[in-house]
Formats: structure tokens, C-alpha cells, sequence
């Protein structure tokens, strides 16, 4: 494990572990929200928010720190759009999964 | 990696262990990519963009969840599907962000300008009008 010289990657994965539990709050909503007026079909859209939160707080947050570690101690770039594009669509299949949840007919 | 710029920032070390012993450049040699906390700072504001649109979007899911009648029939899907639309807008806007101040950033130039915090604001004080006038209606109403 290369340890950094300084704080900026923790302040990166803290951050990256927020949006993560972000993701997770939503899902729960969803999941109240599917519990509460009997839709089970809900559940399918929380379990699937519920699993990328925890893809981006248990996955994508640490091994994108470890690269960060790994470049910044070789000197080569750190920028790599991968790791933003994936934290993107996963709010944005958020974001469909609960236009279901609000626009299901009762 | 330790750069050397003077003659005199050499260690005392014997001579086959110093670096670069008979070529010591006279200005330190300028990597070829961007300082990695510029990169790192961009990438928080991108996550934090991300976070304003998930609060949005819980906010929706709350709204539809917890006040099923907002004024009128429609109040509540009504506020709920704008406030999940706007979380949806806010984070793909932030990503579009994040890939205009990538750029400047690897070309070396100040960040571009952009009016997406007036826009979210706006569109954010739209809605609350919206709530206000609805949550007055069912005041009125009784």
C-alpha cells in the first residue's frame, strides 16, 4: 500500500464514500416507499440503487484511491474519466429509479 | 521525485551516488500532466454535484411519499417528478462540468465560466413558489 504525502486522495475517497451513502439514502426512500403502498415491483428499483451505492462506497471509492496513491507516487497524471463516468450513470439510474417510484399509479 | 536546481543542493554523497553528477539542470524540470490536486479538486466538485442531484431526488421521493395531497390532486406527482427531473439535469450538468474544467485544466487555462449554480437556484426557487402556493390552496381550502 503507497501512503500518500499528503491529505487531498483521503479528501477524494471521503468524498466519493458520501456520494456512495448518497445513493444508498435514495434507495432506502424507494424501498419505504415501495413497503408503504404495497408495490413490490419498487423493491426491485431500491435493490438496484441500494447495490450501486454500495458498488461506489465498497468498489469504485477504494480502488480509485489506490490508483491516486499509485500515480501521484510514480508522478503520472491522475485524471482518468472512468471512474466519473461510472459515478454518473449510476446517479442517473437513481435518478430513473425513483421517476418509477413517484409516477407509479397506485 | 527529489529535482535538483543548484549545484549546491547536492548531498554530500560520494560521487558515483549522486544524481546526475556532471549535468545538473539550471531550472527544475516541468512535468508533463497537471498538478494532481487540480485533478483531484475537480473530481470533488463533480461528486458534489452528483450529491445536489441525489438530494433532489430523495427530495422528490419524499415529497410524493409523504405528501400525497399537496393543494391539488396533481400538486404532489407534480413537485415530485420536477424535483426527481432537476436531480437527473443537475448531475449530468455537473458531469458536462467536470469534463469543461478537465480540459482546461490539462491545457493549462483558467476555468471556463458557466451559469449552472444561478440555473439550479432558479429551477430550485421555482419549485419551492410552487410548494408555497399549493401549501397555501390546501390552507385556504381547510
Amino acid at each position: 500500500m503507497i501512503v500518500p504525502m499528503e491529505t487531498q486522495p483521503e479528501r477524494t475517497v471521503l468524498s466519493w464514500q458520501r456520494t456512495g451513502l448518497g445513493m444508498l439514502a435514495v434507495a432506502g426512500l424507494v424501498a419505504h416507499r415501495a413497503v408503504g403502498t404495497a408495490r413490490p415491483a419498487l423493491l426491485v428499483a431500491a435493490g438496484i440503487t441500494a447495490l450501486l451505492g454500495l458498488l461506489m462506497l465498497g468498489r469504485l471509492a477504494p480502488a480509485r484511491y489506490r490508483q491516486v496513491c499509485r500515480r501521484v507516487a510514480e508522478n503520472r497524471a491522475v485524471s482518468d474519466p472512468t471512474p466519473a463516468r461510472v459515478a454518473t450513470a449510476g446517479v442517473v439510474l437513481a435518478a430513473v429509479a425513483a421517476a418509477a417510484a413517484v409516477l407509479m399509479p397506485d | 521525485m527529489h529535482r535538483l536546481t543548484v549545484r549546491g543542493d547536492l548531498p554530500d554523497l560520494p560521487f558515483r551516488a549522486r544524481p546526475y553528477p556532471d549535468r545538473v539542470p539550471v531550472s527544475p524540470e516541468l512535468p508533463d500532466h497537471p498538478d494532481y490536486r487540480f485533478t483531484l479538486a475537480n473530481e470533488r466538485t463533480l461528486l458534489a454535484w452528483l450529491r445536489t442531484g441525489l438530494a433532489l431526488v430523495a427530495g422528490g421521493v419524499a415529497v410524493a411519499t409523504y405528501a400525497p395531497d399537496l393543494g391539488v390532486r396533481w400538486g404532489s406527482a407534480a413537485v415530485s417528478l420536477a424535483l426527481v427531473l432537476l436531480g437527473l439535469l443537475t448531475a449530468l450538468a455537473g458531469y458536462g462540468r467536470w469534463r469543461a474544467n478537465e480540459a482546461a485544466i490539462e491545457a493549462g487555462r483558467a476555468l471556463p465560466s458557466s451559469l449552472l449554480v444561478p440555473a439550479v437556484v432558479a429551477a430550485v426557487t421555482a419549485v419551492v413558489v410552487v410548494v408555497a402556493v399549493l401549501v397555501g390552496v390546501e390552507v385556504l381550502r381547510g
